[in-house]
């Protein structure tokens, strides 16, 4: 009976939401047809300000935002505060895991000779892929977040290829530390040259070059490398056996 | 520069990032950060602060008026007694009280929807590890779900707000909500609604409070009691003056959502024999008052609500805590006459308790004379009848608790024969002085209540819509 009134319940709350959904958003058209007042026109048009222009990859140059993803210029220059507050939420959860698991004793696998060989070959690479999409997170789909958990899967896949794991996670926790803080001082940075917090106070440069779109790809930087030590601190967390009265 | 608000933010951030590798000055950190926030707070021009350089509704925007201002200096200020009051626990929990601070900052500052869904993210993830503190992980479990349920609603009530009005700017959002037809902005209302009911205790969804509020430590317990339940009682005054539009249906969910809250809360207390416990269902009801007076339209009682209840479980939560961790228990057989070994205490204690109440010269019966007052206003006469009888209630389990707690009968008898029960260590001499000046705050603003609310009152641009209650009576 329990079950049944759940059941119901969530149908009830399913068929409210999609109703609600259907109503609100518009998934059938492209953003340049879409009500020309709505704000998420001016993010796609990098033309917040006002300034105007067409966009030209490879010649514009100098534009607000400056990056080529969309994306990148909403999650990290228009709004880059929230990712502030993702990725303190990202640190919290990391130490939490620290702060339940991390008294706990360090289990050790025993990996085959394939895997062992593999690992030192993959994941090496894998960290440089890693390292790779976070620089390009302004031009090219990606970023610090799923640059970081690449670095990350590739600590994990080094320590499912090896008997023994380093227990010294010290220069993990020091990465994540520094980055985070160069993160809040690169918003005071702005703060005291351009005015507010965490506003772009470098040159934006042309549209699609590796080194443009101001502070962006710094931010993207920290934030991988942030995600990356993180993560691979949790997964190492994770490999400890919990001692839990 | 200097003088930005943007600091309440970055600098606990800062410092809980820096804290992870300086574990030797951590606890000093906390302390330098709040008492930098003090001076930051008194210091930063009130107004809106753009965040990014992109002005609203593009860029994110923190609103730092005096509603903000009331509510941030009540949490600094609590906090920081709060800590040195449970110096040691709160030593292994330092970096997650710095970060709980920027996040609780940025959840009474924000004016904008989603930054807002991010902060309450950040704070509940922090309210969750430190109900870890309490030892029993399956109430954290309990909790943890319950929390990140509503979470979900109000991200997919801020979903659909975006889609409906296309901005999510919170300050003057109401006005855009109202103007769509009633079908559409039923369903995102009562989802914004859901996603805070679980941090506003409220029924049916308080039953992680009891257990977490239930079994709290001297840490754990005025945290949650004292800084999180106020700063989510703001945040929701906040929503319901410039988000939520009420229709019949939401109003009168929510209205018997916190009727039933508070009475329910407080019958609960009543029957409780276990001091922590009859605190835990206090606080759900008391929570269940306030949130009463802001969907009323009554902010004004609901802010004294809030500072009154906030002051007096710092106080009520730090001594029963601490007797509890002395005693070993904290049903009403172990502790009967324990005041009559810390008098100290057992005065704040009452102090509190007193105020809670709502007796005559203490800040709870002005805020409660206020809440009545304003209600009937309203022309609802009901309302105000269930608060008086309720407040019955609340009284009879009070005085039964501080009979019992200074009661010296047997145990006087014995102790002044020097047989039982052995008088224990509770605090140190800095934990009294902690709790006795909470305790003086508290009994100042009830001596001269009018005095701390034209102070409160003075510079108030963005307050000018509230309406202060009872103003005729009182001036």
């Amino acid at each position: 009976m329990k079950k049944l009134v759940s059941l119901f319940l969530i149908l009830v709350l399913a068929f409210f939401l999609t109703t609600a959904l259907d109503q609100g958003l518009d998934f059938w058209h492209s953003p340049s047809q879409l009500d020309a007042f709505r704000m998420s026109n001016a993010f796609v048009q990098n033309d917040v300000l006002g300034e105007g222009g067409a966009l030209v990859f490879g010649e514009s140059k100098n534009l607000e935002s400056g990056s080529a993803n969309i994306v990148t210029s909403i999650v990290v220059d228009y709004r880059s505060f929230d990712t502030l507050g993702e990725i303190t939420v990202l640190f919290l959860s990391a130490l939490g895991v620290g702060l339940l698991m991390g008294s706990g004793v360090r289990t050790t696998l025993r990996s085959g000779f394939i895997l062992k060989t593999a690992a030192k070959m993959v994941a090496p690479l894998m960290l440089l892929t890693g390292i790779y999409i976070f620089t390009h997170g302004h031009l090219t789909p990606g970023g610090g977040f799923p640059g970081g958990s690449m670095m990350a899967t590739a600590f994990l896949l080094h320590y499912f290829g090896s008997d023994t794991v380093k227990s010294n996670l010290k220069p993990l926790k020091w990465i994540e530390s520094t980055a985070g803080a160069l993160y809040i001082l690169l918003g005071l940075a702005g703060l005291f040259v351009a005015g507010s917090f965490l506003q772009n106070f470098l040159p934006t440069g042309t549209l699609g070059h590796l080194v443009s779109a101001g502070i962006i790809p710094l931010v993207y930087v920290l934030v991988g490398l942030k995600v990356g030590s993180e993560v691979s601190g949790i997964v190492a967390d994770f490999s400890k056996t919990e001692v839990v009265s | 520069m200097m003088g930005s608000i943007i600091w309440l933010i970055a600098l606990p951030l800062l410092a809980a990032f820096v804290s992870v590798v300086a574990q030797t000055y951590q606890y000093g950190l906390l302390v330098v950060t709040l008492l930098m926030n003090l001076l930051v707070l008194f210091a930063a021009p009130q107004g809106l602060t753009i965040i990014g350089g992109y002005e609203p509704p593009f860029g994110i925007s923190l609103l730092f008026d005096q509603y903000a201002l009331i509510a941030l200096l009540l949490i600094q200020v609590l906090l920081l007694l709060i800590i040195v009051l449970a110096r040691p626990l709160a030593k292994n929990y330092t970096p997650v009280i710095l970060v709980m601070l920027a996040g609780l900052n940025g959840m009474l500052l924000t004016n904008d929807l989603f930054n807002l869904f991010v902060m309450i993210e950040i704070v509940s993830i922090a309210a969750f590890i430190l109900s870890t503190a309490n030892g029993k992980l399956t109430h954290t479990f309990h909790y943890l779900i319950l929390a990140t349920v509503s979470g979900v609603f109000f991200l997919l009530g801020t979903v659909l707000v975006y889609a409906y009005t296309g901005i999510l700017v919170v300050q003057g959002l109401m006005m855009r909500l109202a103007s769509l037809p009633v079908a559409l902005s039923l369903i995102p209302m009562m989802l914004l609604i859901f996603g805070m009911a679980v941090e506003l205790k409220l029924v049916p969804v308080s039953s992680w409070a009891k257990n977490i509020y239930g079994q709290a430590n001297l840490l754990t317990g005025p945290i949650f009691a004292a800084v999180l339940a106020p700063a989510f009682g703001f945040v929701f005054g906040r929503m319901m003056n410039e988000v939520i539009v009420l229709h019949s249906l939401t109003g009168y969910t929510l209205l018997v959502m916190a009727i039933s809250t508070f009475v329910l809360g407080e019958l609960a207390a009543y029957r409780q024999t276990d001091l922590l416990k009859t605190l835990a269902f206090s606080s759900i009801g008391q929570s269940g008052l306030a949130v009463m007076m802001f969907t009323l339209g009554a902010p004004w009682a609901g802010i004294l609500l809030l500072i009154n209840n906030a002051l007096a479980k710092s106080i009520l939560y730090g001594v029963a805590t601490g007797v509890t961790a002395a005693y070993g228990n904290a049903s009403m057989g172990v502790l009967k006459g324990v005041f009559y070994h810390h008098r100290l205490l057992g005065v704040a204690f009452s102090l509190a308790s007193l105020s809670l109440v709502g007796i005559p010269l203490f800040l709870g019966f002005f805020a409660k004379v206020s809440a009545v007052m304003a209600i009937f206003s309203t022309g609802l006469i009901w309302v105000p009848v269930i608060i008086l009888l309720t407040a019955i209630v609340e009284g009879a389990y009070v005085m039964r608790w501080l009979l019992q707690l200074w009661s010296p009968a047997f145990e006087g008898y014995l102790a002044s024969k020097k047989e039982l029960p052995q008088k224990r260590n509770v605090f140190s001499a800095q934990q009294i002085l902690v709790v006795g000046v909470l305790a003086v705050i508290l009994f100042t603003m009830g001596l001269m209540p009018q005095r701390f609310v034209d102070a409160l009152q003075k510079t108030q641009p963005a307050m000018a819509q509230y309406e202060m209650v009872g103003q005729g009576e009182q001036q």
